[in-house]
This record gives C-alpha cells, structure tokens and sequence, in this order.
C-alpha cells in the first residue's frame, strides 16, 4: 500500500516537495497537492509589474504543469484538517486521508485589519494590487511618497526597500524626482531587518535622498486627511502611500486548532514538524519560525520533510535536518543588487552592491519556472554561501618548452 | 540527487564584446548553482594579462558602429569586474590554456589574479562533465 | 524578580534572533489593551539596546529589566 501524502498548498515549498517526494518514493507513495486555484505564483515578480518592468502573465502559471505525472492535484480550499482521524476536510464536501500531511499554505493578506488602508494605501503584495499601483504611478506627477510595513511578521523583508530604491529610480527617469520625497518608514529604527544589511543600505538612501522614518509601525490611515498614523504616536502627511498589509496564517489552520489566532503553526525549526504531530509538517510562510518569511526559505525546507517523510516511510530514522538556510536578493537600483545568504549558524555578510547580482536576480527570475518548482536546481543554488576562506588556487604548471623536448 | 553539470566555456576571442558575454553566461550559470570552468586560449588569455585587462580590447567587427553604441549604452561594469563578482554567486574558475602560455612566453606571474590556474587541454576536458561553449 | 503586577502577556523570545524579541513586543502592544503589563524574555545583545529605544519612543513604560542566566526580562506596560 503506497503512503498517502497530501501537501496544502500548491506554491513554491508544497510543489517542490511534493514532486521530491514522488522522485523519491515512487510506487511507495501517493502525493495530492491541495490547492484553492491550481495556480501557481511567482510572487517576486509583483514588484517589477508595479514599477511597469514586467506584465502579469509570466508571474503565473498551471499548478498541473508543475507536477510530476504521478503526483495529483485537487483544486480544493481545504477547510478542517483532523489530526488524530489523519483526514482533510474540503469545502465541497469531499475529504482526503492521509498518511503524512505537509502544510504549505503560506499566508494570508488582510488588508482590513489596519483602519484606512483599503481606501487610502496602494501595495504590491498581490498580483491586483501590483497592476493597480502601476497605474498610479503612470499618472503620478510628484509628491510625497511613503512607503511602509502595516504589520509583522510579513514576507520577504526585502521587498519595501528593493521597492523603495527602485521607485526613486523610476521617478528619476520619469522626470519628477525633483518634485518628489521618497520615504520609507521602517518598524525598526533602521532601514532592514538585518544589521548588516541595514549598515550597506542606508549609506545608498542617503545619497539617494531618501528618508528614513524609524520606530514607524502603521497603525491607521486617515485617507481625508491624507496621513497615516504609528503605533509609536507619529502622523505623516503622504500624496502616495505604499504599504505592506497585515499578514497571517491561513484561516484552514486556525479553524483546525493547530495554532493560535495569528495563523502561524508553531513548528520545528530543525525537522520542521508541527508541534506534537509526528505526521505532520510544515514549510515556508505557513510556520511560527522566526525566521524570513521568503520563497527561498520554502524552497530549502521543501527538500528537508521529503527526506524526512521518505525515511519515515521506509521505516528509518529521519536524519535530515533544516538548516536555517535562506537566500535574499536584494536590489538597490541604477541595475545593482546584494545577496543576503544565511542560516541559523550563519548571520549574512552582504556584498557592496554589484551589478552581477542584480543579472543574477534577472537569470533567476526567468529561469524559475524550468528550474525550481521541478526540483531541477543543485542544492547550492541559488547562489552559494558566502565562502570564508579565499577560493583555493591550483598549483601553476609552468609552460613545458618545446626545446625540452628535442 | 541534482545533476552536477559544469559548464565550461572555451574563451578564443579577446574582444570586449564577446568577453562581456562570456562573464554573463558565467554570472548566468553561477546563480542556478552550475560550476563555471573558463578556460582562457590565445586572445581571450592575452586580455587577462595583468597589465592589459583594463585596456581596450575593441569589438568584433560584426558589430559595426551602431553595436558598438549600444554595447556602450548598455552598462558600466567590466567584464573583468563581472568575473570577479561571479565567483561570490557561486563555483567559477578560470584557467589559463597552458599551450597558449608558451606560446605568449609568459608564466603566472603576468597574468591577473582573477586566473586561478594554468590547464592542458587535457585537464580541461577531464573536468568538463557538461556542455562545452566556445566564444 | 518580578514585581507584584500582574502579567497580561509571558513571550519567551529567547533563540530569537534579532530583531524578533523586539517584533514580538510590538506585536503584543499592537494586541493588547491600556494598562497591559507584558514580559518578554531575550537572549539576544541586540534586545537590550532595541527593546528601550523602542520603548522610549512609543512612550510605552518599561517597567523593569532584570538579568537572567543568559538572557534578559524585560516588564513593560502599554500606557496608551
């Protein structure tokens, strides 16, 4: 009898683990990937269609033509899962038994938790979201821009300073720069979440002329009066205001019991098992690691709960263990980017801003669709860590001389 | 589990133009995890030397004037630089062709930092376990 | 040791790594009522500069910090 495998949620993680699974175990497991639209995003991508650099239908693409034949796909919004019954419930009507359960449901927007935001802040967390700003944008003729985070956790931590570098880019060369104040107004009181990332990146705002508001946590937007207001008490004046929304966990979750009211199931951080739950496990955004919410993070655990699931199946003692590894591109404009590679061992030692990650970041992106999802990509991509030693230089052979030989 | 996949590209030609390319293929294939051998024959060699790689290399001829603008327009990073940044993204390498070393008469020591090592064609096609480029 | 208030809140941040202890305090201030007192416990260097910064700033009261074994506790309470 194979073993039943059903993974929530067809994004990057779930995909990916569930055709390593099917690679594999093959005829010794049977995976379903559950998933509300059987469409799977490149969600990196809403940032360019915002500033106008790429359209929306590369950013989106067939769940099934994802998968590998064996695996099965029920495009289903999964409502209650039950632990101890091993089974999912499906808002149809229908359930699923499983044997394993992964849970890769990621998370959730919720732009109508912050008062205000709906009507008064644009954003470009979403595919709708993104196009909608674009067009903002193309009628914009200067003001004051701010952009901020409406809650944490949230993904991709780099995403509102890579925005913020590449809107001021995108007014210069629109013309209205002069015209125009960029502000980014950070939760913390520094521009990223990671020193010393924050220690590279504010040295460039500031010849950039951008601004800093630190200690900035959105509380409310007031879209009368044109401002938003901080948990800290601070009120800004804004012309166009770009926030990152509120996030959590998906609702399947919470309704199920296995977290508390914020979504985020409280998982592993080594064997990425949720809480007391043998059978089940969890990846990418979906969990309460406090770790970068980031299709990178999904995509290095994915590997980890196949091998781990593999060795439950085969009656051995699962080995692997999830490192902490994430990997962050990190644009900062005028066609230069940074990398932030880290793991639980390692903080990251960003590089000075180069042009070859910025292509880097552009082969990836285009090659995501061919590469990642199938499992097709080395485990050292993509990129490597920062290596600490100098790379290790052959011994020269000095040139042989044909007079030698004679 | 992943296929190990090196690329390996013959670099031949010393010009900017195609130099340029091969350090963005390198970049390419260094961040979806591939090795990266180059392997440095005749005039592409002759333009790592330590004491000519910032000079002017020219373009190929098929690029005309109207290339040549654009080439320009592009971007302001050197190929050179290009190398170097690559192989923080992942696994590169370049070599030097020993047969063409003896044929410039010139040892290790003229050529710049960015080489990593000195292969007979033999080496090169030992650890060449992928597809071979050349430009 | 604690004081006699009554803690509305425990978060054991400690493994955190910065600046989580620091999101997760703001994330219970976010949460919580007027007059909360909320704890939360670090082991990360970073918390102890951050947490009273950030505190100073939102005007929220830092009730009292206390060094433990390899971490720190930090009693605060949301004054609006």
């Amino acid at each position: 009898m194979p073993a039943r495998v059903v993974v929530l949620g067809g994004g990057v993680g779930g995909t990916l683990a569930a055709n390593l699974l099917d690679k594999e175990l093959g005829h010794d497991v049977h995976v379903t990937v559950v998933d509300p639209t059987g469409m799977h995003e490149y969600q990196p991508g809403y940032l360019y269609v915002a500033l106008g650099k790429a359209r929306g239908h590369w950013l989106s693409r067939d769940e099934r033509t994802l998968l590998r034949r064996g695996v099965d796909l029920a495009i289903e919004r999964a409502i209650r899962i039950h632990p101890e019954a091993q089974t999912v419930q499906l808002e149809r009507g229908g359930s699923l038994a499983w044997d394993y359960l992964v849970i890769a449901t990621g998370a959730r927007l919720v732009h109508d938790a912050i008062p205000g935001l709906v009507e008064g802040a644009h954003g470009f967390y979403s595919l709708r979201d993104a196009e909608r700003l674009r067009e903002v944008l193309r009628t914009f003729k200067g003001g004051r821009i701010r952009i901020g985070v409406a809650g944490i956790p949230y993904k991709c931590p780099p995403a509102p300073v890579e925005f913020t570098f590449m809107l001021e880019e995108y007014l210069r060369k629109r013309g209205i720069r002069g015209r125009s104040q960029v502000t980014l107004l950070s939760p913390l009181n520094r521009a990223f979440t990671i020193e010393s990332a924050s220690k590279l990146i504010q040295p460039i705002m500031e010849e950039r002329g951008i601004e800093l508001a630190p200690f900035f946590n959105v509380e409310s937007v007031d879209p009368s009066a044109g401002t938003v207001e901080s948990l800290e008490g601070e009120k800004v004046e804004y012309d166009l205001l770009v926030l990152v929304p509120p996030h959590a966990g998906q609702e399947v979750v919470i309704d199920s019991g296995l977290s508390d009211a914020s979504g985020w199931l409280p998982t592993d951080k080594h064997t990425l098992q949720v809480g007391e739950h043998e059978r089940i496990f969890a990846l990418g955004d979906a969990t309460n690691l406090p770790i970068s919410k980031s299709g990178s993070t999904a995509h290095f655990e994915a590997p980890v709960i196949a091998s781990r699931i593999a060795s439950l199946v085969h009656g051995t003692a699962p080995k692997t263990n999830y490192g902490g590894r994430v990997m962050c591109f990190l644009e900062t404009g005028n066609g230069k980017a940074t990398a932030l590679r880290f793991d639980y061992e390692h903080p990251p030692v960003p590089p000075q801003p180069n042009r070859a990650w910025h292509m880097a970041k552009w082969v990836f992106n285009r090659a995501y669709w061919e590469t990642v999802p199938q499992g097709r990509l080395p485990e050292r991509a993509p990129g490597t860590m920062p290596r600490k030693t100098k790379p290790r230089r052959l011994p020269m052979r000095l040139p042989r001389r044909l007079e030698d030989e004679r | 589990m992943e296929p190990d996949n090196t690329v390996s590209l013959v670099l031949f030609s010393g010009t900017d133009d195609k130099l340029q390319a091969a350090a963005v293929l390198t970049v390419g294939a260094a961040v979806m995890g591939r090795k990266v051998n180059v392997f440095l024959q005749y005039w592409a060699l002759d333009a790592l030397r330590a004491d000519r790689v910032m000079k002017d290399h020219g373009v190929s001829p098929e690029a005309g004037e109207d290339g040549f603008r654009a080439m320009h327009d592009q971007g302001k990073t050197h190929w050179s630089e290009l190398f170097r940044q690559s192989k923080d993204l992942g696994e590169v390498r370049l070599f030097a062709c020993a047969d063409s070393m003896e044929m410039f008469h010139i040892t290790k020591d003229d050529l710049d930092p960015l080489v990593d090592g000195v292969w007979g064609v033999a080496s090169f096609f030992a650890e060449a376990d992928g597809p071979v480029t050349f430009i | 040791m604690t004081t006699a208030t009554q803690v509305a809140r425990s978060i054991d941040a400690r493994g955190m790594p910065c600046p989580g202890p620091l999101m997760s305090l703001i994330g219970a201030i976010r949460q919580g009522v007027v007059g909360d007192v909320i704890e939360v416990l670090s082991s990360d260097e970073g918390s102890k500069t951050d947490i009273p910064a950030w505190l100073k700033k939102s005007g929220h009261e830092l009730v009292e910090v206390t060094e433990e074994d390899g971490f720190a506790r930090f009693v605060v309470r949301k004054v609006r």
